[in-house]
Order: structure tokens, then C-alpha cells, then sequence
């Protein structure tokens, strides 16, 4: 059995259903706990697993799933390293969404990481303390902030609604996804120059020991070859 | 048996030589007059995310604690007896310590995670002596492991923040091109930014003139302002980058003669000479070197210096919070990190001393992992 983990809502998992859909593989109801299983009409050797899009890359480097369709940015955060475990299979052209650095409108000085990096400093100066930066991505933050020498930042764990951070007061500058700017935009923030840490979009991955182990079945490659076919 | 390029490298101690060379090492700390001091080994983290940044959570080992909040395990010594001598009421104490300190490697570090640590720390109150404390520090070392064959490198940072201070620019460039020393990338695009000389296309991006006018009036427009940085914080910065366009560039010359200093080497016993004639050079660069030269004589009295290889920049990336003399100490192959390193570290303290105690420091660990048979 192969045990495939998609996205359990939202727009992820409609694309997600259109695009196998274009390869001939309908999705449908499994059993019982019919919302979290799944398999594909006819197939049998495919196991569903609809899980939280973030909990997908975990999953599949702790060898509960074997495919998994998710966002590279949830994968980045996720598991450093990740190329280790992890096989991208194929960049997908859906899920676009880009991690973005959003400060206050009304910082009309800060443009560009060099601003923030002196902002941090005067935050320093003032306030005795770093600049709080809130976001759901931690890891992909601070390795960003510290490869372009950023200091004097100090990363605070926000679990959603980052974008009200600033204003809530517990943050001064956020990291957060974006795929249109109209959130940003809604909450009075701004993007600045330099100040994309990801370009994000949805990829089909593997775990790489799963696939060692099983690359000559023949059902694996089947499934495979559909699933990279260019449409 | 690993084989260096000088011949084969003698095997590492065991478990019960360790032991004898942590109680040979612990003997001489006393009769220098040190006292054994101990810091737990779990930390608080928001104390030390402080002052070492969020690039402590890239290195050190994080615990969560829902009862007393995340906490670190201790990624090194330096910092916690800082701390805990700094909540006491002396000024001058001479500290050292022994024990383990854990720290993330990546994977293809050589460096063992958990790692078994010996050091120093000298505090003093008076800046007069730090001179001698530096000497001191060095010697220490020096003599513990005196009975293995190894090398040792020197660096000031004193030399290079001298040289920025005798630059003919503002405070403002100045304070930003010092406080980026340690950060190679940050401080050449600095340096570039407040050249005359620019390297073409290079986007200027602190100081966009024309913009400063605009961001004055739309700042007037704006009513509602939120989270900790006011309206006054942001017209002021305006202030700032405008006074900067009427100030002064680094020259040409300036910036050759810092960028050769960076790259200065030589040994101790002839820096100071070669570098005073490095270029024409300013008042304070110059009473650097006079502090740079004493130290080199007092040395002399105890050791070749000529045998000591001497580096502007040595240390500059790894050795993060020290301004001053720095010292490393390493086998004769490069493939190992260095068996001690240390340095002084006076600008921290004064950062962390709140009640405006003024506290120099000079300290140095030794990584007892690396020690070998002699």
C-alpha cells in the first residue's frame, strides 16, 4: 500500500483535486472515518491520508507517509535539511504563495533589509530591546535574517493571525505568507524590496528512503509516471 | 591514527588522562590565584537571546517549559558567569570554570555537540590595568599548554575600531561600521554604501535623497500609528539620513588603508612597526598601537613573539562579542578548531551592567575534546 497525504482543505486541496483529476485519477471516499481517508476510484495499492497541510513534510520524513503534496515553504520550515529525507518530484503550478517580510505603512523610512537591520538598532538604543519579529515560520526567518546579517531581532512564535501582531502589540514587524498582498494591504502593511524570504508553490514529494526501498515496484512507478506527466 | 601534515597526530586522551589533565589544569587556574566558579546549566533564554541574538537558536539547544519558559542549555560559560558576577557586588574577581556546554553542529562538524570545557574569567574594574590582564590571559594559557606542540595566532580588534574612529565621516557612519565588524557581508556593502567611490549600478539604498522629502510629507498625512515606534522615532531617523547627505564620504585613500589593514598579518613581535607604516594615520589609531605595542613588550619579556603569528581580523566571525586582544591556540594542522580561544570582551560588559558598573573582562576556554597525547 501506498500511503499518499494530501492537504484536508481549503484551496490547496481543491487544486490539488483538479490537477489529479487532468491525470484521470478520481478521488473518492474510504470507509468509515470518511473524511480523513481516501483512494483513488479504482486503485487499490493508494492509501489518501488527508492531513493539515503542515503536517505533511513531518509525516513523510518520520515515514508515515510515503508521497505527499504540500507547499515547499511548509517543507522549508518544517525540517532543515530537508533534502536529506525528502525527494521533490515535481514543482506543481499551483499553491504560489510568497513568505514576505510586512512592516506598519507608516514606516515610510524602512524599504529595505539595510533600514530594518538600522531600525533593529535604534529599537535597541530606545527600547532596550530587539526588534520582535512574529511569525508562524521561525526557521526559515531566522536563517533568512541571519544569511543577510540582520541583528538585534528577536523572533516571537505566532501560531495565525500574524498580520494582527503589530497592532495586538506583541510584534513590531511580521513574517507571513502572501499571495496577493490583500491581507497585508487590509491591515495597513507593506512588503519591502529585499524582503522576499521564499517563493513558494505546492511540489509533489517522496521520502527518499521509501523510494530507495521500493523504486523497481512496479505499482510505485505507475503511479509516479502519472503523477509527473506534463498536462 | 589520523596523519597530520607534519606526521602522525598522537590519539586523544582517554577518559582517566582527561581526568588528570582537568585536575593538572584546575592546580595552576588555583595557584594563579583563580576560584572555581559555577553557572547551572540550563538558561534562561530570553535573557540570553538578548544580547547574543536570535543566532543563538541556530547554535544552542532550546528546552520548552511551560512552567518557567523556554530555557537554553548552557552554550557557553563566558556569558552566565558574566551574569552571575555582575549580580554580586565586586568589581575584580578572577574566575575559572570546568564543565560541559552543548551546542548544535551541523553535520558535517567535527566538533562533538556536548563538549567538556576549562577556562577563565578575569574581571577588573579599572581600564588601566587591562594591559597586564591581557598578558595575564595569554600566559595562562600559554603554559597549560606548553607541553603540547602548538601555535598560536593573535588579533586586535581594538586596531581596526581605532582606525574607524580616526575616519573623517560622522558618528553615525562610524557607530554603523562598527557595530557591523563582526559581520563581514553587512560591512563591506557599509563600507561601499559610504565610499566616494562606488562600484557602478550598486543601488544606495540608506541614502535615496530625493525620497527624504516625500517620506517628510506623506509622514505629515498619516494620523494612525500603532505598535511601539512612533511618529517622532520615524521623522527623527528622516532627520538623521538627511543630515547624513551633507556629511562627509570615506576617501579613497581611507578606504584602502582600512580594507590593507583587514587583510594585515605578520608576527606579533613586528605588527605594531609594519602596521604604523601601513599609511598616514590618525590620533587614536596611533595610541592603539601604542597599547598594541606594550602589550607585545610585556609578552616579549615571557615568550618569542616572533614565533606568534598576529592577524587584524583573527577571529573576527568566530570570536562574536570581543573588542579587544584575542588570542587562539591551535595543534599544527589546520583540520581541528582551536584548543583554547579567547579574548576581552569590555563592550559587553558595559552593555550588561545595568547598574552603569563599569567592568573590564578578559577570558579564554580550552576544549578538552581536543587535547591529545604528548
Amino acid at each position: 500500500m501506498i500511503r499518499f497525504g494530501l492537504p484536508s482543505k481549503g484551496r490547496l486541496k481543491k487544486q490539488v483535486e483538479k490537477f489529479f483529476s487532468e491525470r484521470g485519477l478520481e478521488l473518492v471516499n474510504a470507509g468509515m472515518i470518511r473524511e480523513y481517508l481516501a483512494e483513488f476510484k479504482g486503485e487499490k495499492k493508494v492509501q489518501i491520508i488527508l492531513l493539515a497541510a503542515s503536517d505533511i513534510p513531518l509525516e513523510i520524513k518520520k515515514g508515515n507517509l510515503d508521497i505527499g503534496i504540500t507547499g515547499r515553504d511548509l517543507v522549508f520550515e518544517k525540517i532543515l535539511d530537508w533534502r536529506k529525507c525528502i525527494l521533490e518530484l515535481k514543482q506543481l503550478n499551483f499553491g504560489e504563495a510568497d513568505l514576505v517580510i510586512g512592516v506598519p505603512q507608516f514606516w515610510i523610512d524602512v524599504n529595505h533589509l539595510d533600514d530594518l537591520d538600522e531600525v533593529a538598532f535604534f529599537f535597541r538604543k530606545k527600547y532596550s530591546r530587539c526588534l520582535r519579529i512574529a511569525t508562524k515560520y521561525q526557521n526559515i526567518t531566522r536563517e533568512f535574517l541571519i544569511e543577510k546579517q540582520v541583528t538585534n531581532f528577536e523572533i516571537i512564535e505566532s501560531q495565525g493571525a500574524t498580520e494582527g501582531a503589530i497592532v495586538n502589540g506583541i510584534a513590531d514587524v511580521i513574517v507571513d505568507i502572501s499571495s496577493t498582498g490583500e491581507t497585508l494591504k487590509q491591515n495597513k502593511l507593506k512588503t519591502i524590496e529585499d524582503g522576499t524570504l521564499v517563493k513558494s508553490f505546492a511540489s509533489i514529494f517522496v521520502s527518499k528512503n521509501y523510494y530507495k526501498k521500493n523504486k523497481s515496484d512496479v505499482e510505485l512507478k505507475r503511479l509516479l509516471d502519472r503523477l509527473v506527466l506534463d498536462i | 591514527m589520523l596523519k597530520s601534515k607534519k606526521g602522525i597526530l598522537k590519539p586523544k586522551l582517554d577518559s582517566s588522562n582527561l581526568g588528570l589533565e582537568i585536575g593538572r589544569i584546575a592546580t595552576i587556574f588555583k595557584k594563579a590565584g583563580l576560584k572555581e566558579i559555577s553557572v547551572p546549566s540550563l538558561l534562561n533564554s530570553s535573557d540570553l537571546v538578548d544580547f547574543y541574538g536570535e543566532d543563538l537558536k541556530l547554535r544552542a539547544y532550546t528546552t520548552s517549559d511551560p512552567v518557567r519558559g523556554e530555557q537554553i542549555l548552557r552554550p557557553d560559560f563566558t556569558v552566565p558567569i558574566l551574569l552571575k558576577h555582575l549580580r554580586g557586588n565586586s568589581h575584580q574577581a578572577k574566575y575559572f570554570y570546568s564543565g560541559n556546554v552543548w551546542r548544535r553542529q551541523n553535520f558535517k562538524s567535527i566538533i562533538p555537540n556536548e563538549q567538556y570545557q576549562m577556562g577563565f574569567e578575569l574581571f577588573d574594574s579599572k581600564k588601566t590595568k587591562s594591559i597586564s590582564s591581557d598578558v595575564e590571559a595569554y600566559l595562562l594559557i600559554n603554559k597549560i599548554l606548553s607541553k603540547y606542540k602548538v601555535n598560536s595566532v593573535t588579533g586586535d580588534v581594538q586596531v581596526l575600531t581605532s582606525a574607524i574612529n580616526d575616519l573623517d565621516i560622522s558618528d553615525y557612519k562610524k557607530t554603523s561600521l562598527k557595530r557591523h565588524l563582526w559581520r563581514p557581508k553587512r560591512f563591506m556593502r557599509l563600507l561601499e554604501l559610504y565610499s566616494k567611490q562606488k562600484i557602478s549600478g550598486r543601488n544606495n539604498n540608506l541614502f535615496k535623497s530625493a525620497n527624504l522629502l516625500l517620506w517628510k510629507e506623506k509622514l505629515r498625512g498619516i494620523e494612525s500609528f500603532y505598535g511601539v515606534r512612533t511618529k517622532t522615532d520615524i521623522k527623527e531617523r528622516i532627520e538623521i539620513l538627511e543630515e547624513e547627505l551633507s556629511q562627509n564620504l570615506i576617501a579613497n585613500s581611507e578606504k584602502s588603508f582600512l580594507l590593507k589593514l583587514m587583510r594585515f598579518q605578520s608576527s606579533l613581535r613586528q605588527a605594531p612597526k609594519s602596521m604604523l607604516s601601513l599609511s598616514r594615520v590618525g590620533g587614536t589609531f596611533r595610541k592603539a598601537i601604542e597599547n598594541f605595542e606594550h602589550r607585545v613588550e610585556l609578552l616579549s619579556e615571557h615568550i618569542d613573539t616572533k614565533t606568534v603569528k598576529f592577524q587584524v581580523i583573527y577571529g573576527l566571525t568566530t570570536l562574536e562579542y570581543y573588542d579587544g586582544f584575542v588570542f587562539g591556540f591551535q595543534f599544527d594542522h589546520g583540520k581541528y578548531p582551536p584548543i583554547a580561544q579567547g579574548g576581552r570582551y569590555d563592550s559587553l560588559c558595559s552593555t550588561l551592567s545595568k547598574k552603569g558598573k563599569s567592568i573590564c573582562a578578559i577570558g579564554s576556554m580550552l576544549r578538552m575534546d581536543f587535547l591529545r597525547k604528548t
